[in-house]
């Protein structure tokens, strides 16, 4: 990529992407994230957060323009080795439902691990993060539905950084917890990601977080108005 | 890791699992037990005469003469003379023939009346010859030589004496009890008919037949096989060996227009094809129906992936954020599908082996049905196999539906 600069993590420009069955859309026409910050992105609810995380993850390709994460651009990425690429240095939180119930928490984090092709000392890692986030490390062997939600997004974290992701994409998820549990949250959530330098996309529309992140950003300043379009 | 997180994901839907995996084990039991009693049969039914070429008896079917001769099924119509009997044995393409007379029994088991020529020439299964486990045959007029499974559930012994009845029900008002027979030897199973009948001399069955008095004399010289009194003059019919088999159908001719006496001669290889092949269009609607029963839990298994899959989103919408593509979605459906078809099917032979292990000699006294107990034959495999094919073919629909369901999945 010839204007990709070093340091550049995230990079969009000139998208375009339309909702399936729909006139409506949203487009960025330019934007980029440095290494090692952390951007706080509110907007309200239905402006298109969503759809610019599943954007930037590769879940979704854009319809025109070029989005490219840590230089590598995703129109060039087949399917399969985008799934791999997104496994190996992107990791991602939402909201609520980021376990798969019936497995334990420590075959949750391992399951990341295994899609990233990262097979070596995984136990080690998983105990050293757990015990990061403050979790008794008896929980490595509940399943992932028996324990409360604070707990769950906590896990949610060990599982998006298991495989040291460059990127870590956060979807309001604090959404589902209490007072406390959220202060509790995003302070270790800030702390994993200064200790581990990775850049951090926080999107919520909850503008009271935003005193945790040391960036804050509208999203309507870096998306044009959402489109819509008639025929 | 897929084989585990499928086993997990199975495990985390209790009820519905159980049921889907109920009905599967239920039709795979249902078309693995009727694939298996309908080739053990045949192979029981095609080994219970082997090396005998010409079967012959009085005119009626071909049917009808097989079943009393050789599965001691049926009614005997009429009897042949005896001089017959003598012109076969005689006759220069003829090595052996073995008489038999029928038409008495002893606790509902057949008796046949032979000599000696029966121990020595009859074969079963692969050419093997009968065997005794205990005793020998029978020299007097009132010896009688029984089958393994005789022996067994009536608990008989050698030097035992049992008494016959008149007719072929298992009961009978006219028993010959003047005349008890001693029984001299008890034969080692062979898994055919003969297990089930009791063997005395020609001349036993005249003698027990006599009136009062002359029963009397003869019973005064129990061991003169010859005495006057109990020469046969009929026999029911003759299984026939011959020297060279291309004799076989100039013999079957000759014997069909033999002027002395009505004889009819048939070749058991032929009856036993024909019969198989009335049995066939039964075994082939029972085979149909368990096809049926099959496809319709399969179509239950493939309902219960389909109707699982809204609740899989999510699941699906974590695997796809942590890096799982799309084709290990569709993997994953399959592989769930199979292993529980695989822990159906796996089941099923065990039990299938358990029960017919515990009913195999029931089956035998009961119907003459010899099951064997060993459900791993190469045929169950093939079976298992087009299950397990017909599984996969099934699933692609809903496993389809979780690639697509993959490929747009969104965060959220």
């Amino acid at each position: 990529m010839s204007d990709a600069q070093p340091n550049q993590v995230l990079y969009l420009q000139a998208v375009q992407y339309t909702y399936p069955n729909s006139h409506s859309g949203i487009s960025v026409s330019h934007w980029q994230v440095n290494r090692g910050e952390q951007i706080f992105l509110h907007g309200p609810s239905g402006s298109g957060k969503t759809t610019l995380l599943n954007l930037l993850a590769g879940i979704i390709s854009p319809d025109t323009g070029n989005i490219a994460v840590l230089g590598e651009q995703f129109s060039g990425l087949s399917e399969r080795q985008r799934d791999l690429f997104r496994a190996r240095h992107i990791g991602v939180v939402f909201q609520q439902f980021n376990l798969i119930s019936h497995l334990t928490v420590a075959q949750n984090i391992a399951l990341a691990a295994h899609f990233a092709g990262q097979l070596r000392s995984v136990e080690q890692r998983i105990e050293q993060l757990i015990m990061a986030l403050k979790l008794p490390t008896e929980v490595l062997t509940k399943k992932a539905g028996q324990l409360s939600v604070g707990q769950q997004q906590r896990v949610a974290i060990a599982r998006a950084l298991i495989n040291q992701p460059e990127v870590l994409l956060v979807d309001e998820p604090t959404s589902a917890l209490d007072a406390s549990s959220r202060d509790a949250f995003m302070q270790l959530l800030i702390e994993l990601c200064n200790a581990h330098q990775t850049t951090l996309l926080f999107v919520s529309h909850d503008e009271s977080l935003s005193k945790y992140l040391e960036k804050r950003l509208a999203l309507s300043e870096i998306i044009d108005m959402p489109e819509v379009r008639t025929c | 890791m897929l084989m585990t997180f499928a086993l997990s994901s199975l495990r985390s839907r209790g009820k519905s699992l159980a049921l889907t995996f109920l009905s599967l084990f239920i039709s795979v039991s249902v078309l693995l037990s009727i694939e298996h009693v309908r080739l053990q049969a045949e192979e029981s039914f095609n080994r219970t005469v082997s090396g005998v070429d010409l079967i012959v008896g009085a005119p009626s079917g071909q049917l009808n003469l097989l079943l009393y001769t050789v599965f001691r099924m049926g009614s005997p119509t009429n009897n042949i003379d005896y001089k017959s009997f003598q012109m076969l044995k005689d006759h220069t393409q003829v090595k052996w023939a073995i008489p038999i007379s029928l038409g008495d029994s002893h606790k509902g088991f057949r008796v046949l009346g032979t000599n000696d020529s029966y121990f020595e020439h009859y074969r079963y299964g692969e050419k093997q010859p009968l065997n005794f486990s205990d005793g020998q045959s029978f020299s007097g007029v009132f010896g009688a030589v029984i089958g393994a499974d005789v022996a067994r559930s009536l608990q008989y012994k050698v030097g035992d004496q049992v008494v016959i009845a008149h007719g072929v029900g298992a009961v009978s008002f006219k028993n010959h009890d003047e005349s008890p027979f001693t029984i001299t030897g008890i034969l080692a199973p062979t898994g055919t008919p003969v297990d089930k009948t009791v063997h005395v001399s020609l001349a036993g069955i005249e003698a027990m037949h006599l009136a009062h008095d002359k029963l009397e004399q003869v019973l005064k010289a129990p061991a003169n096989i010859n005495n006057p009194l109990v020469r046969p003059d009929s026999v029911t019919a003759v299984m026939v060996g011959l020297t060279s088999k291309f004799a076989t159908f100039t013999l079957q001719r000759e014997l069909n227009n033999y002027p002395q006496d009505r004889l009819m001669a048939i070749l058991p290889g032929v009856a036993l094809t024909e019969m198989w092949q009335m049995m066939s269009s039964v075994e082939n609607l029972l085979r149909f129906i368990s096809i049926l029963v099959m496809a319709s839990s399969l179509f239950g298994l493939s309902t219960m992936l389909l109707a699982s899959m809204q609740q899989r989103e999510k699941e699906i919408a974590v695997l796809r954020i942590i890096g799982a593509g799309a084709g290990i979605i569709f993997r994953l459906i399959l592989v769930e599908a199979l292993l529980l078809t695989i822990v159906a099917c796996a089941t099923s032979v065990v039990l299938l082996s358990v029960i017919f292990a515990v009913a195999k000699g029931w089956l035998a006294s009961h119907y003459g049905l010899f099951i064997s107990a060993n459900v791993f034959t190469v045929h169950t495999a093939l079976v298992v196999g087009a299950i397990l094919l017909a599984t996969l073919m099934c699933c692609l629909l809903p496993a389809i539906d979780a690639y697509r369901g993959a490929l747009n999945q969104r965060l959220s």
